[in-house]
């Protein structure tokens, strides 16, 4: 009986160590996601409920600075605008990087490290560097680029157009870039899928007399499901955060043609000292980013059971 | 050298009115600062400085070479001269960047023992007001007294440097700084081009807008201009020296200082500037393309002789002298937008605060203002007769505008000093305009409204 009881209580004295220690193996990352994550996303939240310079008095306002988002023209464009951006920066890259994986799982060609590496070039680039470097391009003739090829070809006047500084073209022109600096980013995370996918698949099919596109839709797509999945869901979070390349490459203009809500945060905050409407736009863009998470998640689960 | 843009030195005017409230707000809730120390200062008299003083003079400054080509070469010389004057008297001069002067000068002016003896400080609410709030700057008035500085700068330098004591509005009050440069945005004009076309050198608005409309009937672009961002702030340097041909200075002063009882934007003479813009948009008198253009481009253009005029500020004197030599021209309108360099303080815990007047008037000297001409600023003080004539030509006309401006009192302050936004918002705006989305009179009328909200804001 004592025996017993010594083991009983030794094993419930282990039990309370096992326990104490793996709440001291789990402390150090729940202190850092506290104090750097949890702890700053309930000031914010707290923020976004007042209206605050930043340095003074804080006065509670409840929802008004949400209220905001919707009836001021600026920020609800914005939004708008972002809507647009995220088919450039999410949408497009995706799909094309997705035929072109295709393509090249058709013709496996040597070399194919190469085209990884210079596809995933601009990801690599500092978006400050891209957006300057794509303004040069973009701008009128004399300076541009794009314009000047444009015109070689007969497709342009000798003037140019001002891509970035044209009501009409200014949004599509930084949704291009944007699309171009994904595409890798894209490419890189569907072609290791597209090799997993067995031969045989594709060789039954074509017995079965499958085309090329049957064999995309019926095999590539749904196998390479979850890839897709990851692709969208990093570039939309990347559009849905998209401030650097807007901000150097339009800073939010012609008029707002290209504002940002990622801008408006910055300007809010730090130039006009609204920290309180920051926060709110913050806030409600990471709800927007939560729910287009789960949204894409939940889509890809239900269509693979 | 880079081009400077005024954008290196009135960085911090965007933040003017973040720092009305931020004033405010750090005036409630201090309690150090004013009314505490019986050290340094507040003992001492202001006084002229005894020439056998000893020890040590600590100023404090934000010159960078890259947008005060003057103001960082006169350093030395400034330096040379005071310790010449001042047997005893070493000066320790700190330099630093604009960022550490917003974070540092509150904490280093609360005490004597951090405090320098004078430094510069930058106009507006987020910088001066902050430290005027607190306490910490001395009012030159009583210098004022002993070395008249104040007639030499005149008042619309000045006013530029005043602050009530609540730190709410600026414009009035004390003077707390003074500065020892200025800066105009005028037009700069290629005599080649214009003789080309049969044109005159601009001498009034009437021959500067039919050079304008000549150059275009012999399809040359007549104004190399950019507005494509997020570099070229000629858009709104270009309405606001068409508004001071519709506008009155005193008009736009009472805008951008909120006084007044009803200081608006929205006027028949702000819709009329607004209105010649678009026109001017309209004929073709700006390049193809200036929606995408940056500044950097449109000041090549200029320089490369493409356009006959180029609208900007004087800090594009250098590079525009140096490429078009003898056909370069700087016509400064009788109305002129611009505004004072940075001004000198003394913190009211200053160790010796009679050693930084001192400083303040050397400054002020005909020597140090001759030279900050001669190595390429504008002088706030009208240079001697010999020095103007040693100077560029357009550094000269630059320089010969400011004066006139700032003694006639013509001299109208950059518009986007009136609210925190309004710079981002007339720039949208401009856009707009120029675009053909939105009508002179709906520019105005927004633009009025979002002063209004901020200022009704403000209680």
């Amino acid at each position: 009986m004592t025996l017993l009881k010594t083991s009983t209580a030794g094993s419930r004295r282990r039990k309370r160590r096992d326990w104490l220690s793996g709440y001291l193996y789990l402390a150090p990352a729940v202190i850092i996601l506290g104090a750097l994550i949890i702890y700053p996303l309930g000031k914010a939240v707290q923020y976004s409920l007042q209206q605050w310079d930043g340095v003074g008095i804080a006065k509670y306002v409840g929802f008004a600075n949400y209220t905001q988002i919707f009836t001021d023209p600026v920020e609800r464009g914005s939004l708008v605008n972002l809507g647009i951006l995220l088919v450039f920066y999410s949408l497009i890259p995706t799909a094309l990087s997705l035929v072109i994986v295709n393509l090249m799982r058709r013709s496996r060609q040597r070399g194919m490290g190469f085209f990884r590496v210079i596809y995933f070039l601009p990801q690599v680039i500092v978006t400050v560097v891209v957006a300057i470097v794509w303004t040069w391009l973009l701008a009128p003739s004399g300076t541009g680029t794009v314009n000047g090829l444009l015109h070689v070809f007969g497709l342009g006047p000798s003037t140019g157009t001002p891509w970035l500084g044209s009501f009409s073209a200014a949004l599509p022109a930084v949704g291009f870039i944007a699309a171009w600096l994904d595409f890798g980013l894209c490419f890189v995370l569907l072609l290791p899928g597209i090799q997993r996918i067995p031969p045989e698949l594709y060789d039954a099919a074509r017995v079965d007399g499958a085309g090329l596109l049957r064999e995309f839709f019926s095999i590539t797509v749904p196998m390479l499901r979850r890839d897709i999945g990851a692709a969208i869901t990093i570039t939309a979070v990347a559009a849905l955060q998209s401030f650097t390349l807007v901000y150097q490459a339009t800073d939010g203009g012609p008029g707002y043609q290209t504002m940002v809500p990622g801008l408006l945060i910055y300007r809010d905050a730090f130039q006009l000292g609204e920290v309180g409407t920051a926060s709110a736009l913050g806030i409600a863009m990471s709800i927007i980013i939560f729910a287009l998470t789960f949204g894409i998640r939940a889509l890809i689960e239900r269509n693979a059971t | 050298m880079a081009a400077r843009t005024r954008y290196g030195r009135r960085t911090t005017r965007l933040t003017v009115a973040l720092g009305v409230v931020a004033a405010a707000a750090i005036a409630g809730c201090s309690s150090s600062g004013s009314g505490s120390g019986a050290s340094g200062s507040s003992a001492t008299q202001p006084a002229m400085l005894a020439k056998n003083i000893t020890g040590t003079l600590n100023e404090w400054n934000w010159d960078i070479p890259g947008d005060d080509p003057g103001e960082t070469a006169v350093l030395p010389i400034l330096e040379k001269t005071i310790e010449q004057e001042y047997p005893g008297l070493k000066v320790a001069n700190t330099s630093m960047s604009l960022s550490d002067q917003n974070d540092k000068l509150p904490l280093a002016f609360a005490d004597s023992s951090s405090a320098p003896d004078v430094s510069e400080t930058n106009e507006g609410l987020q910088n001066q007001g902050r430290l005027v709030a607190d306490g910490e700057l001395l009012p030159l008035e009583p210098y004022n007294k002993l070395y008249n500085w104040f007639a030499k700068v005149g008042p619309l330098p000045l006013q530029y440097n005043s602050l009530p004591a609540s730190g709410k509005t600026f414009g009035t009050g004390n003077v707390y700084g003074i500065p020892e440069t200025g800066t105009v945005v005028g037009i700069f004009y290629n005599k080649a081009v214009l003789a080309s076309v049969g044109g005159v050198v601009p001498t009034s608005w009437a021959s500067f807008t039919s050079d304008m409309a000549l150059l275009a009937s012999h399809g040359k672009t007549a104004m190399a201009y950019a507005a494509g961002q997020p570099t070229a702030y000629q858009p709104v340097h270009m309405l606001y020296t068409i508004a001071n041909h519709y506008v009155s200075a005193a008009a736009q002063n009472a805008f951008v200082f909120h006084t007044g009882s009803d200081p608006s934007i929205d006027t028949a003479g702000f819709v009329q500037a607004a209105a010649t813009m678009a026109a001017w948009t309209k004929d073709g008198y700006f390049p193809k393309g200036y929606q995408g253009l940056s500044d950097v481009t449109a000041l090549n253009m200029f320089d490369q002789g493409q356009t006959g005029f180029f609208l900007e500020g004087d800090w594009y004197s250098s590079s525009v002298q140096s490429a078009l030599g003898a056909n370069a021209g700087f016509w400064v309108p009788p109305v002129v937008t611009g505004g004072p360099g940075e001004g000198w303080s003394i913190p009211s815990k200053a160790p010796d605060p009679n050693a930084g007047a001192a400083l303040i008037n050397v400054l002020l000297s005909p020597a140090i203002q001759n030279d900050l001409l001669h190595y390429g600023d504008i002088p706030v003080v009208t240079p001697s007769a010999a020095a103007l004539a040693a100077a560029s030509p357009t550094l000269r006309s630059a320089a010969a505008g400011w004066s006139d401006a700032v003694h006639s009192g013509n001299l109208v302050p950059y518009l986007d000093y009136a609210t925190p936004n309004f710079l981002n918002q007339e720039m949208a705006g401009i856009q707009e305009l120029q675009a053909g989305q939105i009508t002179p009179s709906a520019l105005m009328q927004s633009l009025q409204s979002d002063y209004t909200s901020y200022w009704s804001q403000q209680g």
